[in-house]
């Protein structure tokens, strides 16, 4: 009995377009638009040496020295070619150089585009024409405090170096493709909107007819249950699983282990929906755009929409990022993967466990009615 | 009424409200093992609400109801194994098959999978649903879906068979397959308690007929016990080309004669009892020399029953 209610509940699950659509399709379509719309943004936000045409013909210049102290060692930021103005040009237009520095009057910088790479070199000669006018004014007016100025400008520049933080260097971007297996994780509330409606007699044609049946509506339940999370844990594995394999997203963190925590999470999505489908008596529609609404709440706050958004909600308020599924399921990726975090992996796993629990007591609690009032 | 034949549905002082209004109020029923029972009645005389009592679907202000000499609960799952329930609407799930959903429902009452699988097979040849198997509900007829519905109800081979209005918006050739399945299930021992508005169809297969209005049970019997209610047994129409008054008032001085008018071309005679009302008055035309055309008689129906007791018709014109 309980077996084949658990198989049949499987199949209708697959059958089931919306389920389909929110949960396998609508993430790998997501997941590949991300890919495209970071792919380029990602590559120029990679540092690299920044190849640039000098022209300088006053070889005393002190920019040529802060270009060769710029470009020394493996840290260099720049990698110069010194060059007449002609060749200078013709090397941008080939893109052979980001852009040129032309030190003939002044120090002038073309570039042939904007982009992040040009900003940099921009930066790099806006900061020489600054340090270089401060001394200037101090050595015109106060020349007995030139050698601490000095000292303070170069400290400065020690301060402003890299500092690291994280062991693994992580793509900024990773974080929007985290939130998007935090999203796929709790569109499993409409599944698990299904499991509340399909047992209540109230709410649909089949629940009155199983309500008559012998089998208990707890076993139904737990059946209902197993199986759509079960479904919507495969779904969310699945996801990850083009996400890492197909789109080369680094999850720096075991498989085994994304995949735990893609199904926790799943299951939390789920538990959420059956909580939201116990309440009340609007019908299967209403309830799935109110889970609907609250996923993508949750995503939002996580992140998923705009990236800074869960750090301005950690500097403001906090306990949103404590008790959203969302920011919890992002969390769990990744703690592990930035900063080899595993205790908080496990912390984010036993919250979401406590949360589905929770959702489930209380769902259950709901559903506990004997007869109905009205059918 | 025969002191060996169970009761299998005991109905005691029933009384469910919705809010301020009363949709069942004070109904008993003793349903025996066997029958055909009808419940009869018009839209909102609360036949669907107690149906939906019986089965523990909803919840009841006053009263008490055993089934199979058990009190009946929503926990009564003992009693629930032998109940099978046709539905008003058709309550199956879109994404399953035929073959599917009948399986399905079954498989709430029976393990084993190598007797489901001849049950199911039993429903979909017993409802002729044969070359629909693979079908997915959307793709099949408002008839044939009817038929699914009957399918998931009684595949299980339940004792007690509830249908609730199971031919509603049906074409008669699927009704009377319907109607002639629920003999057949009724001849192989299943009890049925049949909730209809049609009254030629409760006529047809019922053995026993309550007829409810305003939640109340207003009478009850056997088709001809019902019948006896009426005090109009017989009415006669005669048409006539012309009648003068004198011919006339001799009609309505013959015995048994209840009334009898005149008007557009048509003798109409309500008679009471009698065997040879017809012929009394073909006598007395015969003899005044008045031409007879067409003949009708007719015999009281359930309706005349129902507007007998309440004063309105069983149900509006269609």
């Amino acid at each position: 009995m309980f077996v084949s209610y658990l198989m049949y509940e499987i199949k209708m699950y697959f059958k089931t377009k919306d389920v389909l659509l929110w949960l396998l399709l609508f993430p790998v379509a997501l997941g590949t638009l991300f890919y495209l719309a970071f792919a380029n943004t990602w590559e120029e936000s990679l540092f690299t040496q920044l190849p640039v045409a000098v022209v300088c013909e006053d070889k005393t210049s002190y920019f040529l020295d802060f270009v060769e102290e710029l470009s020394a060692g493996e840290d260099a930021l720049i990698s110069p070619v010194f060059t007449d103005l002609e060749t200078a040009r013709l090397e941008l237009e080939e893109e052979r150089v980001v852009g040129i520095y032309d030190v003939s009057d002044g120090i002038s910088v073309t570039v042939k585009e904007n982009s992040i790479r040009a900003t940099i070199l921009k930066t790099i000669a806006d900061s020489f024409v600054h340090a270089e006018s401060t001394i200037k004014n101090i050595a015109e007016t106060s020349p007995m405090r030139l050698g601490a100025a000095i000292k303070a400008l170069a400290e400065s520049s020690t301060a402003a170096g890299e500092k690291v933080l994280s062991p693994k260097e992580s793509d900024p971007y990773t974080g929007y493709f985290y939130n998007l297996v935090a999203m796929v994780c709790l569109f499993g509330a409409i599944a698990g909107i299904h499991i509340a409606v399909q047992n209540q007699a109230n709410l649909s044609l089949p629940a009155a007819r199983m309500e008559c049946g012998a089998m208990s509506k707890e076993k139904r339940v737990i059946a209902s249950y197993l199986a759509t999370c079960l479904c919507s844990g495969l779904c969310s594995i699945i996801s990850v699983s083009y996400l890492c394999f197909l789109l080369g997203v680094d999850f720096s963190l075991s498989l085994p282990l994304c995949y735990l925590a893609a199904a926790m999470g799943a299951n939390t999505g789920v538990a959420m929906g059956f909580f939201v489908g116990a309440i009340g008596k609007f019908s299967e529609k209403t309830k799935c755009g109110i889970a609907t609404a609250v996923s993508l709440i949750c995503c939002f706050l996580s992140g998923l929409m705009v990236g800074e958004m869960k750090g301005w909600v950690e500097k403001h308020i906090p306990i949103i990022n404590r008790i959203n599924p969302g920011a919890i399921i992002t969390d769990s990726f990744y703690l592990p993967a930035v900063f080899r975090d595993y205790f908080g992996y496990g912390l984010a796993l036993c919250k979401l466990l406590l949360m589905s629990l929770l959702f489930i007591f209380a769902g259950i609690i709901l559903l506990r009615r004997k007869s109905y009032e009205y059918i | 009424m025969d002191n060996n034949v169970k009761t299998v549905v005991k109905i005691s002082g029933l009384v469910k409200h919705y809010g301020e209004l009363t949709a069942v109020d004070h109904l008993n029923m003793d349903i025996r093992e066997g029958e055909v029972y009808g419940l009869l009645g018009p839209n909102g005389s609360g036949k669907t609400t107690t149906i939906h009592c019986l089965l523990s679907l909803l919840s009841y202000t006053e009263g008490e109801i055993t089934i199979f000499g058990k009190k009946m609960t929503p926990k009564s799952y003992d009693i629930k194994q032998n109940i099978g329930v046709v539905m008003q609407n058709v309550a199956v799930f879109d994404q399953l098959t035929v073959y599917e959903n009948i399986d399905f429902f079954c498989s709430m009452y029976v393990k084993d999978r190598k007797k489901r699988k001849e049950l199911v097979r039993e429903a979909i040849e017993f409802t002729g649903l044969e070359d629909f198997v693979k079908f997915y509900p959307k793709k099949l007829s408002g008839g044939l879906l009817r038929r699914l519905n009957i399918a998931c109800g009684i595949a299980h081979k339940p004792r007690l068979i509830f249908f609730d209005e199971p031919t509603v918006a049906v074409d008669p050739q699927s009704r009377n397959k319907i109607l002639e399945g629920i003999q057949s299930l009724n001849k192989n021992g299943s009890t049925i308690i049949y909730t209809s508005h049609y009254m030629e169809e409760v006529e047809q297969i019922c053995t026993r007929i309550a007829i409810l209005d305003g939640g109340r049970k207003i009478a009850e019997g056997a088709t001809e016990e019902l019948k006896r209610i009426v005090k109009v047994t017989e009415t006669i129409e005669i048409e006539v080309p012309a009648l003068d008054d004198k011919v006339l008032s001799r009609i309505k001085a013959l015995e048994h004669v209840l009334s009898a008018k005149y008007a557009s071309h048509a003798l109409e005679v309500c008679c009471s009892g009698g065997s040879h009302n017809l012929m009394s008055i073909l006598e007395i035309l015969k003899g005044e020399n008045v031409p007879v055309g067409q003949v009708y008689s007719k015999l009281p129906t359930l309706n005349d029953v129902f507007l007998e007791v309440t004063g309105k018709q069983l149900r509006d014109k269609e």
